[in-house]
Formats: structure tokens, sequence, C-alpha cells
């Protein structure tokens, strides 16, 4: 015990020995073909982790094995100590420091020997770039593969519903037609039960071709043929939207204003009218009873999100979001028995919007009103 | 306007029965005739071939409402044919597709030919009234 004590507060004693130069006979030559040798190799023993380090430095995160690349710094380093020590020893035999890095140099040694064994299985599943280039090759084949046949089975589907729905569009457009022409046969002003009759046979079949419509408009959505992009004047389209729909506008007394901070968006013109209608007919339907209707439609630029924004605010029935927050835009979800609708216009738009990457906001509070936030 | 007169091509016969009878009660055909198919229609057309009648008379009328869908050959098959056999019928004949398709590829394929409209059944007064301005 006492030797490591001694040992350890001489560590850098040069009393003991003489230095090298004068122990036993060396030449010029020899003594320094030996401290050359020494430090060249101490040289290199410091160049070639300072390369692993700037490696690692570049690669970060991408290199994979860092820990063994920090044991092979640390022991290449130590290494290169070792010869650094043993031609300084030429002049300051500090033998017992010599000791102590080569004891240092053997632990990491076999750390790192343990280390490597360690990696070697995970080593061997590297993949070479060639080897993983073909494998991106295949997956993008399958891929490939795969996306001809959803748009195959896609194109399929649409034209069975088509073919479906022109099936069964045919005789309901020959029944209203017969009525239309019964209509003009039959005396319905004196016969009102005549004219009661009529007028249920001619709501069914109106909501028979409108369903079989609504499903044609999903399809139609299904396949995004909303390529009419352009600049659309926000003010005409809300105003061609009220134009066609004059009757149920003026129905509802419904007072309509508009406040624009944008004028124009760059949408397609077709899908745009679609969500603007949508909106605006939800709002007066769904209107309340005890008030007169009130409709703003706001149109805005958001720095933040650096998204148009178009918002169309009601005073209506609401719809109670803490029951129905999900299920708002599910197809044929409906939430108000009494007033008309398919439960399909809100899905149609949401579709829409989110499939040109927006997104619908909904705020809404029962027997306030509802404020329908669509972001592009 | 009056036409000489009215084709209507559709394998539907209630179709072709209303179509018929909104005609009849818009008074703007001197004759109406109905077809199944396209193929029907246009040995009609070539039978009483317009270009055949003397060019001193006046110049005779022909409206077809056409339907898309029909066996044998259906509406674009006859619109093909029609404009193969007599490349100038826009002098004499007026079409007008009448169809319960909505379908755009339907649409799209059906400009591909010269005609007058594009009309979702059923055929009534009103809609008569639309073509005749």
């Amino acid at each position: 015990m006492d030797q490591i004590t001694d040992f350890i507060t001489n560590i850098f004693g040069t009393e003991s020995w003489p230095a090298r130069w004068f122990c036993g006979t060396w030449s010029d030559f020899h003594g320094w073909l030996y401290i050359m040798s020494s430090l060249i190799i101490w040289a290199a023993y410091f160049a070639i982790p300072l390369s692993l380090i700037y490696l690692i430095s570049k690669k970060k995160d991408t290199l994979p094995f860092q820990r063994i690349f920090w044991l092979f710094i640390i022991f290449i380093l130590s290494c290169g100590l070792t010869h650094l020590v043993d031609a300084l020893i030429f002049w300051y035999p500090v033998y017992r420091l010599s000791a102590l890095v080569l004891f240092f140099t053997a632990i990491v040694s076999w750390i790192t020997v343990i280390g490597i064994f360690k990696v070697v299985p995970a080593a061997l599943t590297l993949k070479s770039p060639k080897q993983l280039e073909q494998i991106v090759i295949e997956r993008t084949q399958q891929l490939e593969a795969s996306n001809d046949n959803l748009i195959r089975l896609n194109k399929d589907m649409d034209n069975f519903i088509y073919s479906a729905s022109h099936d069964l569009k045919s005789p309901v457009n020959n029944i209203e037609g017969l009525i239309q022409l019964l209509k003009l046969e039959l005396d319905t002003t004196s016969n009102k039960t005549v004219n009661d009759l009529i007028g249920r046979i001619e709501s069914s079949t109106a909501k028979v071709k409108n369903t079989v419509l609504n499903l044609t408009d999903i399809v139609k959505i299904q396949s995004n043929p909303y390529q009419d992009i352009q600049m659309v004047d926000i003010r005409e389209t809300i105003k061609e939207i009220l134009l066609e729909n004059e009757m149920i506008v003026q129905q509802s007394k419904a007072i309509i204003t508009f406040s624009l901070n944008i004028e124009v968006i760059e949408y397609s013109k077709q899908a745009f009218k679609s969500i603007l209608y949508n909106l605006i007919i939800n709002a007066i339907k769904y209107r309340s009873p005890d008030r007169t209707p009130m409709i703003e439609v706001h149109s805005n630029y958001n720095p933040y999100t650096k998204r148009n924004e178009i918002s169309v605010k009601d005073n209506g029935l609401g719809i109670d979001l803490n029951l129905y927050r999900d299920k708002v835009f599910n197809l044929f979800k409906r939430f108000h028995d009494h007033i008309e609708g398919s439960g399909i216009g809100l899905y149609i738009i949401n579709k829409i919007v989110e499939g040109k990457g927006g997104k619908i906001e909904i705020e809404s509070t029962v027997n306030a009103g509802s404020t329908f936030k669509v972001i592009f | 306007m009056v036409y000489q007169s009215v084709l209507l091509v559709d394998d539907d016969d209630d179709s072709n029965f209303i179509s018929e009878l909104v005609i009849k009660k818009s008074s703007i055909a001197e004759s109406i005739t109905c077809v199944k198919n396209g193929n029907e229609a246009l040995k009609f057309i070539i039978n009483c071939n317009p270009f055949n009648i003397a060019s001193t008379d006046e110049k005779y009328n022909q409206i077809v409402f056409l339907d898309l869908h029909m066996p044998v050959m259906d509406g674009f098959d006859f619109l093909a044919q029609l404009t193969a056999k007599i490349p100038n019928y826009t002098e004499r004949i007026k079409i007008y597709i009448l169809t319960s398709s909505s379908n755009p590829a339907d649409i799209a394929k059906a400009q591909e030919y010269t005609i007058q409209g594009y009309i979702n059944k059923p055929l009534d007064i009103n809609k008569i009234k639309l073509l005749m301005e």
C-alpha cells in the first residue's frame, strides 16, 4: 500500500532514474530515430481522433454507433499519449507517469474491444447505400401499382354510381313529367283533394330526385374536379348566390350583410361558390323563428397563419357542440328534425375544403347562433 | 318558329310519351316521330332526307331530341354516324341532347359534336319555351 501512495504522490518524479539519453549507449541516430518515430506516431494518433470528431460533428444524428466512435477517439488519444511520454522520457524520466498512462490506455482499449463485440451484430445488419436504393425502388414500384389499382377501382365505382343514378333518375324524371301533364288535364282548383294528392306526389318525387342528385354530387367530389382556379370575386359570388335563391332569401326575411377585408381569393370558382352557397343556405334554413335572421359574411387574410379566411355568422338555432362537435361533418348527419335537409351540405363542403388543404371551424351556441369559419 | 318535324330518339316509351305530349301542347311542330335508338333515327333522317327536297321549298327544319343511353346504337354513335354520313346536317337539323345523365364525362363527350343544347329530362313546356327563344 505504501508503494501505491508513494507512486501517486511522486507521479511526476524523475529522481529515481537517469534520463534515457544517459541510460545505456544511445547513438544520436538511434536516439533521435526513437524520439522522432514516437512523436510522429503521437501526431498521427492525435490527428485521427480529430478527423473522427470532425466526422461526428458533421453527421451529428445520422451517424450510427456514435458511442463506439467516442471510445475509439479516447483510445487512440491515450495510445498517442503513451508515445509522447515515451519520447519525453529521453529528457524527463517520468516513468511513473508513463506507467499510469499505459494503465489507462490498457483499460480503455479493452472497453473498446468489448464495445465492438457488442456492436458487431447491429453493424452486420446495416445496409449499403446500393441496397437501400434498391429497396426504395421496389417499394416505389409497389406503391405505384397500388395507386394505379386504386385509381382504376375508383373510376369503376364512379361509373357504377353514375350508371345506377341514371337508372334511378330516368323513371323519376318520367314521373315528374307525367305529373306536370296530369296537372294540365285535371281541374285542381276546385278539387282540393286532387290538388293535395298531386302536391304530395310532387314533393316525394322531388325528394327522391334530390337524394339521387346529392349522391352523384358526392361522387363528383371524390374525383376532385374543381380545377377551375381563378381570382374569384367574393362580393360577386355572394350576389350571384342571393340572386339565384331569391325566393328562399325573401321568404326568410333574412338580412344579409358583408364586411370584406379581402375582395378576391385564388380558388376554384365552382368550389368557392358551392362552399358559400351551402353556408349561406344553412344559415337561412336554420334560422330561429323568434327573431329576424341576421347573417354576416366576413372575409379576411390572417397574417399569422398566412391564410385567407371567410366566416358566415348567423343568429339562428345553433348546434349543441358539446354533443355533436365530432359529428358535424358526417354524411347524412342532421341535428334538426323539423327542417328540410339531406345532411349532405356540410359533408360536401368539408370534403372540398379539406381536399384543398384547408379547414372549417365552427362556433355555436344553442338558440343563439353559429359561426362557420372556412380557412382556405 | 315552327319546325316541320320533330324526331324523338329514346328507348324509354314513357319518356317519349311525355316529350310527345309536351311538344304537341306547345305546338312547335307539324309532325312528331318517335324512334327507339340511334339506328332507327339515322334511317329516318336519311329517308326523309331534307337535302333531297327541291331547293325552291322553304327551309326544312328538323329538331331531334336525342337520348344518350340506348341499346343497339346510343346517342354518341348516332352523332358520329350522322356527322360522317351528312357532314352538313347542321344546316337543316337541330339536335338537342335530352337525357337523365349528369355525368360530366357524358357532357364532355357530347360537346365534341355540333349540338344545340344539353337538356335534362323531363321535357316540359317551359323548357320548350326557352329553346325557342
